[in-house]
């Protein structure tokens, strides 16, 4: 691994193609929170965000020996990314790793008691304003497209030529999303601001 | 330029996408239109609510177990890929055309045979599980195989030419392994079970069990893997004994990170008082205490919501300044 991080990026995909492992977990760690970021601002709900991530990665490992270098690795990770949050339903899934049945809460709750730490601390939920969750439900009235890109126009801080080339699409299009989105985001919380 | 066009590049300015030019042209012309200057001052309060909103922020906690359930999946989807392409390299290797229908109908009747054999069978066992031989090991660290136990027989097949028969099963086998915390291959389930046991209180104990232990040669997967317990084990039990077992360790920069971050982010209080008594008590391994150091320290003295948090992190302070 210690050698892996040396490596340009090119050499790492070369070595990740051929089903070297390590190679594909250093291209992982090297992009891994961007992709999370991303799906984190698009779904902006922690477990689904965890969801695409691995949808995402186990999509790039399957594709990666198809993968042609026509366009950067960011920018081909990054087109997987946005198409499984737009392909990504509310539907929160139940977890291939780890599973949390009723068993294994009672089982938390003794070890909890039994080392006397109080748990009430980590129930304690960020508030939210009310713009905020009306900034969030505004926000999914848009339609995948509109919301993915004032996601990462917005919250991302993305050029509008790399959501194109993240979306395979022309700037105008995005550009057209992004004042839809911009045109309903308005009608929606006007009255915050007037 | 119609209005429409110049409100575009209200928006276009709000995110830098305009060249000088064209900034220049639109502030001359919104200088010389009340509605378009009207839809700027619009755009720019609207922008000025959205950037109250903050969405879900990837924190390392976050990343951690994002990584941790990636891992989770792939090692799933290894052993699926493995079986699969040995059923496929199978069935590959013994349908030739010719025998097809054949086959079909001695897989069928082999099958009923061994699901007979497995459902009828008298015997003292209720469960279909036998012994396996034991094998020698390596004696260092011990190792005692007992008994396997053989679950899920599938796929069963016979080849008439060869009068085999071949099918596929789960075996779990119990291994009981004996030696020292420092014996790497002792190191490496440790981890394992750190990472992927579902049970709390196994993993509780695991970290223990490296937490009571001197640990003389310092592995650097052991210590990533005791960081991302202390981080993002969902249990604070695991989570306080993942930090007693990283002072086992030499301090640096990425255990004094992973200290201050669980002093900034972990919600319970009693793993923040762990992680500032374990900076306390290792401090001397922090040549000189950097910015972030100081910053959380004082951040923690001033907000902090636990008195006794409150009051280390002041002590740590005071402590740094002499």
């Amino acid at each position: 691994m210690k050698d892996l991080r040396a490596l340009e990026d090119t050499e790492v995909i070369k070595q990740a193609r051929v089903g070297n492992r390590s190679a594909f977990d250093e291209l992982v760690h090297r992009y891994d929170k961007q992709v999370l970021s991303i799906a984190a601002r698009y779904v902006n709900q922690a477990e689904d965000a965890k969801d695409i991530y691995q949808e995402v990665f186990m999509r790039v490992y399957k594709a990666l020996p198809k993968f042609e270098a026509r366009s950067e690795f960011s920018t081909w990770l990054y087109r997987i990314t946005t198409n499984v949050c737009l392909t990504h339903g509310s539907r929160r899934k139940k977890h291939s790793h780890r599973t949390h049945s009723h068993d294994r809460d009672d089982i938390d709750k003794e070890t909890d008691a039994e080392l006397g730490v109080s748990d009430h601390e980590t129930d304690r939920q960020t508030l939210n304003s009310e713009i905020s969750t009306r900034v969030s439900t505004a926000m999914n009235v848009l339609s995948p497209q509109q919301k993915m890109v004032f996601t990462l126009k917005h919250y991302e801080g993305y050029k509008l030529k790399e959501i194109a080339d993240m979306l395979a699409c022309s700037e105008g299009t995005v550009k057209k999303h992004l004042f839809m989105a911009t045109q309903r985001m308005r009608d929606q919380l006007r009255d915050l601001y007037e | 330029m119609t209005h429409e066009q110049y409100r575009e590049r209200v928006e276009l300015k709000f995110y830098d996408e305009l060249g000088a030019a064209e900034q220049k042209e639109l502030e001359t012309h919104l200088l010389e239109c009340k509605e378009c200057s009207a839809f700027h001052d619009e755009l720019k309060k609207l922008h000025g609510v959205l950037a109250q909103y903050k969405p879900v922020e990837v924190t390392d906690r976050l990343l951690f177990e994002a990584r941790d359930q990636l891992i989770g999946a792939m090692r799933g989807k290894d052993a699926q890929s493995s079986l699969l392409d040995r059923l496929r390299e199978y069935v590959g290797d013994a349908l030739l055309p010719n025998y097809k229908v054949a086959l079909g109908g001695v897989m069928t009747i082999a099958l009923g045979f061994a699901l007979g054999y497995v459902a009828f069978r008298s015997g003292p066992t209720e469960s279909p599980s036998v012994s396996l031989p034991v094998q020698s090991m390596n004696p260092s660290p011990e190792l005692v195989r007992g008994e396997g136990q053989i679950a899920n027989v599938r796929d069963i097949s016979s080849d008439p030419r060869s009068g085999e028969v071949e099918f596929m099963f789960d075996a779990v086998m119990p291994v009981h392994m004996k030696g020292s915390v420092n014996d790497p291959k002792i190191q490496q389930v440790l981890a394992h079970a750190i990472l992927n046991e579902q049970n709390p209180g196994v993993r509780l104990r695991t970290v223990s069990a490296i937490a009571s232990e001197r640990v003389e040669q310092p592995d650097s997967d052991v210590r990533d893997i005791l960081i991302m317990a202390a981080v993002s084990d969902e249990n604070p039990g695991v989570r306080i004994e993942a930090l007693k077992a990283l002072q086992q360790f030499p301090m640096d920069e990425k255990i004094k990170k992973t200290y201050l971050d669980i002093l900034k982010h972990d919600n319970n209080s009693a793993i923040r008082i762990a992680a500032i008594n374990a900076l306390a008590s290792s401090k001397r391994g922090i040549a000189v205490p950097d910015k972030e150091f100081i910053d959380v320290l004082k951040q923690r003295m001033q907000t902090d919501n636990n008195d006794y948090v409150r009051l280390r992190a002041k002590a740590v302070l005071q402590e740094n300044k002499q």
